[in-house]
């Protein structure tokens, strides 16, 4: 492979492109919605750049939850990203060991069709083009998104009135079937045990609702999914 | 002098936002390599990421706080409905399921102001 750079931006540039624009225009119509800043969003997308932390980023701004469930609801919602970087990680790296300042780069670059597009073309990528590869992939991706938010937040004020609020479902609705995709019955009873009872529990406290309903519904879900029994005799 | 800093504010929010994110991230790059991601602990973090975003997710689609709440709930329901139905029939395709949705409740929105 002599331009792999090239190459990732080829592989980037179609569906895997088209599908996180998407996703982030109803994103920047959410935002706009919301009242959001455009200068605050595009820096969330930037910062954030994970879609399930980007919507808790969000909903805890629209709901004024503070600044400490702010960090643990974020944190609680980009913990699927720990799974996704450990596994990717080792499949761009040409020798073993870390090495922080590239191997953050990309972690903080990595969203799930980057990490999906790793597990799957990896082996079709020499090992010495891989992180420009993927680096460019991911960025590609990435700009994306950031027009897609900018189509979003400027696009929904041109639509008619009465289809502007069916692209507002669009990034809550593409989220819950991501989730979906995850074939772990652990997964599932998490997912519906949440659904239920933290809108519940944030009916109660939006700030402790939201942080401890999904503490308890997952913890729940991990258990009755039968996750532990699972893992202990593997 | 004294730095006083407004805690609610949406910038500062952010920063905690990045923050968090930027620390889950170095968290998987710290223990690339050296453990396996397929381990209880690791299963039970993303069912508590599973539940919780799940629940902002309903909340989102069924008890919003922007105009997609100016729809009517049954709408709704039927649009996430059509959207399942897509994902479920239709090998699990993330794109065509949502815009299934997505133009479900655009066409019932425009058939009731008909």
């Amino acid at each position: 492979m002599s331009k792999p750079g090239l190459a990732g931006f080829k592989a980037a540039f179609g569906l895997p492109a088209m599908g996180l624009f998407c996703a982030l225009a109803g994103f920047g119509a959410l935002s706009e919605a919301g009242g959001m800043d455009i200068r605050l969003m595009m820096t969330s997308v930037i910062l954030i750049w994970s879609m399930p932390a980007l919507m808790t980023f969000n909903e805890v701004l629209i709901t004024s939850g503070g600044i400490s469930v702010m960090f643990i609801a974020v944190a609680f919602a980009n913990v699927r990203n720990i799974p996704m970087v450990v596994t990717a990680l080792p499949m761009v790296r040409t020798a073993p060991g870390i090495r922080w300042a590239k191997d953050l780069t990309l972690a903080q670059l990595m969203s799930p069709t980057t990490w999906i597009h790793i597990l799957v073309t990896s082996d079709n990528v020499p090992k010495t083009a891989r992180r420009q590869y993927f680096t460019v992939f991911s960025i590609t991706v990435l700009s994306a998104a950031l027009a897609g938010a900018l189509a979003g937040y400027f696009g929904v004020s041109r639509l008619p009135p009465e289809v502007r609020p069916a692209l507002l479902l669009l990034t809550p609705l593409y989220l819950t079937l991501i989730m979906m995709s995850v074939r772990k019955l652990t997964g599932y009873l998490s997912l519906a045990l949440g659904a239920i009872f933290v809108p519940i529990a944030m009916h109660w406290s939006v700030e402790w609702g939201l942080a401890l309903g999904g503490l308890v519904t997952g913890t729940a879900g991990f258990f009755l999914g039968g996750g532990q029994r699972r893992n202990a005799g593997s | 002098m004294s730095l006083s800093v407004n805690l609610s504010d949406p910038w500062v929010l952010l920063a905690a936002g990045f923050a968090a994110a930027f620390v889950t991230r170095a968290a998987g790059v710290a223990i690339s390599g050296h453990v396996q991601p397929d381990t209880p602990v690791f299963e039970w973090f993303a069912c508590v990421g599973q539940a919780l975003v799940g629940g902002l997710m309903v909340r989102a689609i069924f008890l919003p706080t922007n105009p997609l709440g100016d729809t009517l709930l049954i709408d709704r329901m039927l649009a996430v409905g059509a959207a399942f139905a897509v994902f479920f029939l239709f090998h699990r395709r993330l794109l065509h399921s949502t815009l299934a949705g997505v133009l479900t409740l655009a066409a019932i929105s425009v058939w009731r102001t008909m």
